[in-house]
Order: C-alpha cells, then structure tokens, then sequence
C-alpha cells in the first residue's frame, strides 16, 4: 500500500521533471542553446501562480498566468539575446547572469517566503480504487505528464513543424538552405519551452512549494535527467525522468539521509557504461 | 646589426613585463602596514578567492574545460578543516593542509574519471551535479556534517592574529602562483593549450589528450581546496554554501573580468569581484541584481577581459 502511493509520488514527480526536461532538451538539441535559466523560469511561474491563485482565487488563473509569464520571458529571451549568442561557454554565462537576476525578483517580490501553490477545490480530494487511496492531484499531475508527453511525440513525429525541427537538429544550415526561416522555428521552440516550464512550476509548487533556490533544484534534477537519457531525445528525456523521479522519491523515503545518492549513483553507473547517455545518439 | 636594437628592445619589453610582478607584490606586502583593517581583510578574501580562479582558469582558459561545479574543491578543503580542526581531532596546520590535498586528489581522480568521459556541455552539467551532491549530502548527514549549520570551532593556525594570517595567505599564494606560472608555461601547459585549440590534432600527434585533462582537472581541484582550507581557518567555518554554484559564479565571474588565459588576470578579476561584492551590499541588498546585470555586461561587451584588452594593446 505505502509502496503503490510512493510509485504515485515518484510517477508524479516524474511529471514535473519531465515538463522541465523536455524543454530543456529541445533548445539544447535543436538550437544548440544551454538555457541554465530554465529552472529559474520554474520557480518564477511557482510564485506568480501562488500571488494569482490567491488573488483570483482560481486554479485555473494561477495556471495561465504563470505559463504565459514565462512563454512571454522565453519568447524575449530568444529575440532579444540568444539569436546573438552562438557560443555554449556565453550562453551559460548569460544564463548565469539570468539565475542572478530571477532571483533577485524572486527576494524583493516575495521576500524568499516559502510558499504553495493550492490546489483547485475539485482535484484536492481522493479517490478510492480497489480500497486503496489517490490523491486526486498527483493522479492529475500525471495524467498531464504524460497528455504532454504524448503531444511532443506526436508533434514532433507528425507533424510539418515537426519535421522541420527533427531537420533541424541534424542540419540546421541544410534547412536554411531549403528556404525555411529556422529562426521563427527555434522562436516557437523556446517560447513552447518557457510555457512547459511554467506548467511544470506551478504543479511543482503545489506539490513542493516555490522558494528561494528551488530554481537551482530544480535546474539540476533536469540536467541529471538531460545526462542520463541522453542528447537530444525525448524519449531520453523520458526515461531519465521516471528514473530520477524514482530515485529521488525511494531514496527519500527510504534512506533519508543519503536521499541524493541514489540520484547520483544511478548517474554515475550510467555514465560510467554509457557515456552518451541512455538513448542518446553515439557522435 | 639589425637584430641588436631589436634584441635591446625585447628585454626592455620583458623587463617592463617584470616590472609589474615586483610592484604588485611591493604593494600586497605593504597592504597591512598603511591601510586599514577592512583593506586588509578584503585583500586577504581576493587572495583566497585567486586560489579558486586561477585553478579554474586552468581548465576553462587553458584546457577548454568549463568546469561548473569548481565549488566542489572548495568545500571539500574547507571541510577537511572543518572535520579536523573544527572537531578537535589535530591542530597541525601541515597536517591538515596534507590530508586536504589527499582527500581533494582522490575525490578530483573519481570525478575527473566520469566528467571527462563526455565533453562540451555535458561537462559543465555532470561536473555541476558533482557539486550539488556533495552539499545535498553535507546538508542531509547531520550528525558528521552538522547539516545546514556546517562546522564551527576552527581556530587559526599557530594562533594567528589577521594581520599574520594574511602574511601566511600571501605566502602561500605567491608560491602557488609561481607554480601555476611554471606549470602554464611547460611542456604540459602547452598541450592543454593545443587540446584547448584542436583536441584531434593533438591526438594525431600522438599525445593521449584524455590523461592530460585528467591530471588537469585533478591538479585544478588541490589548488581550489587550498583556497577553500585558507578560508574556512579564516572564517571559522565550513558550510555546505562553500559547495554552493554562487562560488563558481565568483571564480568564473573573476577569471572573465579579469581575462581567462592570463595568468594574473583571474586575481585582478577577482578582486573586482570581491570588491564590488563588498561595495554593493554596504548600499543596496540587490548585489544579486548587479552582479547578474556584471555577468550579462561581460558577455556582452567585455568578452576579453582587462588582461586581454591589455595583451592585445601590449601585441600592436
């Protein structure tokens, strides 16, 4: 019983990191952005969501409002520095600079408070299933995960703008040449990127809670997820996070005080047999 | 006859290169005698800070290695203090140093063996991740680590006032600084420099690139935890923030104002750093805000750094 509610609470952490990862992923492989600032983007929408939802008093708001803040953020981001800055070692740098600053909104906005996102009136109940007890949200928050998950698979496998970011990945120039405008791809990417971070931080935040240095949590679950499944694929992004979200939650509950090596060691063995990662493509 | 003005020339560039060393050293020597304690302190946290950039100007500005979890050797330096000094178990100060330069050596060979395994950004990410372990583990295992708290109860070496410290530290740095000098300008430095420019070629030539990295990566995590031992005996603790990601910010932020791939750049940067750390928060409690806004700032329009911008003038 205390096993199957632990496989829920991993399966919906699993959600949330692969909201984060996915995302992370896509500007990595595609556009060969580094995006550090994702997980700050994470603890942002965390915050406007508490601020909304409990202004608007609704969910739903919450829930808007938080992933149009950072698809607005991301969408900038990309016109206004990463088409500039090619270089992986500047990018992170400026990204870095962005960790700073979000922070720092973060501080005076909300004076580093520990807050949670509530969660809509109708999901926060249980459901009973063959005597066992759900709650209804994290059933919730991983039927989305995997809605997601679905949708980016089927985007990118069946659709025009998803061959054209699968050509992408491999031949960016090649797809230039064709007469497509990679860039208003690569916009629709990161701004898609910056809305996924924001669902992934309003869920995540009515189950952990948005605090200070939640952006830098989180940023590294996601990049552990990025290095165990591998380069550029979402599949990989997958696997890694229902890896990570099963380590992260067992370890916790089982061996508290060594929670994160079980995190770490899973990426240490892998690495240490498969450098590229799980799925990722040998280069 | 035309190569002896020439000739003149060169050693007056080269003594005119010396020159700053001397007048450097002249004036971090003199620093306690004329100026005020709060000077002196700053310059004592520059100096511990330069140990952390120059090593980390090694694997980013010589080897290419962006190394975003450098933090790493800092704590486990300043821990090693903290578990010995800290706990009461030994106050030998060479002793200490000894087992810091160990333990870091043995930890650096376990990482480096993984990190290095990948390349490029996977380095930064996994190497970031190393960190991270490490200060989630010193913030979980309480009863060793003292948890959030840290380790208290360090005391200075041989009882040292700060204006003594400050000598030791300057020692220290000046020996490890003409270490690095030595270390940048031998046959070893020279082909990080070539793997940092074109790894294949280098492996063309016969040269196992993947040892050199390695030796690299372990040589830059001893000399990052010196600077992390000297600070935690300066501040009387160790805490799991001495692995946090904000200290790589400072040694990166430090070795690109101040010009990576010189060899006194990082210091300069450094003390910039500090300095304006310092400067910020006696006015504003948003240092956060302006030291992202200085990082975005140098990408942007600083991409070379003091010492670069000087080389390049110096070159014309």
């Amino acid at each position: 019983m205390a096993l199957i509610i632990q496989m829920l609470n991993a399966l919906s952490f699993a959600a949330i990191l692969f909201l984060l990862a996915s995302g992370l992923c896509l500007m990595l492989s595609l556009m060969n952005v580094v995006n550090l600032a994702h997980g700050s983007l994470y603890m942002l929408a965390g915050y406007i969501g508490y601020s909304v939802g409990q202004w608007a008093d609704s969910f739903l708001m919450a829930l808007v409002t938080g992933i149009s803040t950072t698809a607005l953020i991301s969408f900038l981001m990309d016109r206004i520095f990463f088409r500039y800055f090619k270089d992986h070692l500047e990018q992170i740098l400026l990204t870095f600079g962005f960790i700073y600053i979000f922070q720092d909104v973060a501080r005076t906005l909300w004076h580093g408070n520990y807050h949670f996102v509530s969660a809509p009136a109708i999901l926060s109940g249980s459901i009973h299933i063959l005597g066992a007890v759900f709650p209804m949200f994290r059933l919730c928050v991983i039927g989305i995960g995997v809605f997601v998950a679905l949708g980016l698979w089927l985007l990118q496998e069946k659709t025009k703008i998803g061959a054209l970011i699968r050509a992408g990945v491999d031949d960016s120039l090649m797809v230039q040449a064709l007469g497509v405008d990679i860039n208003r791809i690569f916009t629709l990417v990161f701004t898609m990127a910056g809305a996924l971070a924001g669902l992934s931080g309003v869920l995540g935040s009515v189950l952990i809670g948005a605090y200070i240095g939640a952006d830098l949590d989180i940023l590294i679950f996601a990049v552990v997820v990025i290095v165990i499944g591998g380069l550029g694929t979402l599949q990989g992004a997958m696997v890694g996070s229902v890896l990570i979200g099963f380590a992260e939650v067992f370890g916790r509950a089982f061996l508290p005080e060594f929670a994160h090596f079980f995190v770490y060691g899973v990426m240490a063995v892998i690495l240490a047999t498969r450098p590229s990662g799980l799925l990722g493509r040998t280069s | 006859m035309k190569s002896f003005p020439q000739r003149v020339n060169k050693d007056a560039k080269r003594l005119v290169w010396m020159l700053p060393y001397g007048l450097v050293f002249a004036l971090m020597v003199s620093i306690p005698a004329y100026s005020s304690s709060y000077i002196t302190g700053l310059m004592l946290i520059t100096l511990m800070y330069a140990f952390g950039s120059m090593s980390f100007n090694l694997l980013l500005g010589y080897s290419g290695l962006l190394s975003f979890g450098h933090a790493y050797a800092w704590g486990l330096g300043s821990y090693t203090v903290g578990m010995l000094v800290g706990k009461g178990i030994t106050d030998n100060f060479w002793l200490v140093l000894g087992i810091a330069i160990f333990v870091t050596g043995l930890v650096s060979a376990f990482f480096g063996f993984l990190a290095l395994r990948t390349h490029g950004v996977y380095f930064s990410f996994i190497t970031l991740s190393f960190s991270e372990l490490l200060r989630s583990s010193v913030m979980k295992w309480t009863k060793v680590t003292g948890g959030e708290n840290g380790l208290t109860g360090i005391r200075r070496p041989f009882a040292l006032d700060e204006t003594s410290y400050y000598y030791l530290v300057l020692v220290g740095f000046v020996v490890c600084f003409f270490i690095m000098k030595w270390l940048i300008a031998s046959w070893f430095g020279k082909i990080l420099n070539g793997i940092r420019e074109n790894e294949s070629r280098i492996l063309m030539l016969g040269y196992n690139t993947w040892v050199y990295k390695y030796f690299a990566f372990i040589f830059a995590g001893i000399f990052a935890a010196i600077g992390g031992l000297l600070s935690a005996y300066y501040y009387g603790i160790a805490a799991p923030d001495h692995f946090s990601l904000l200290v790589t910010g400072n040694f990166l932020l430090g070795t690109l104002i101040g010009g990576k791939r010189t060899l006194f750049g990082p210091v300069l940067g450094t003390a910039v750093v500090v300095g304006s750390n310092n400067y910020i928060s006696t006015y504003t409690e948003h240092w956060l805000l302006i030291e992202g806004a200085m990082f975005i700032l140098v990408v942007t329009f600083f991409k070379k750094g003091i010492f670069g911008y000087i080389q390049e003038w110096w070159k014309r």
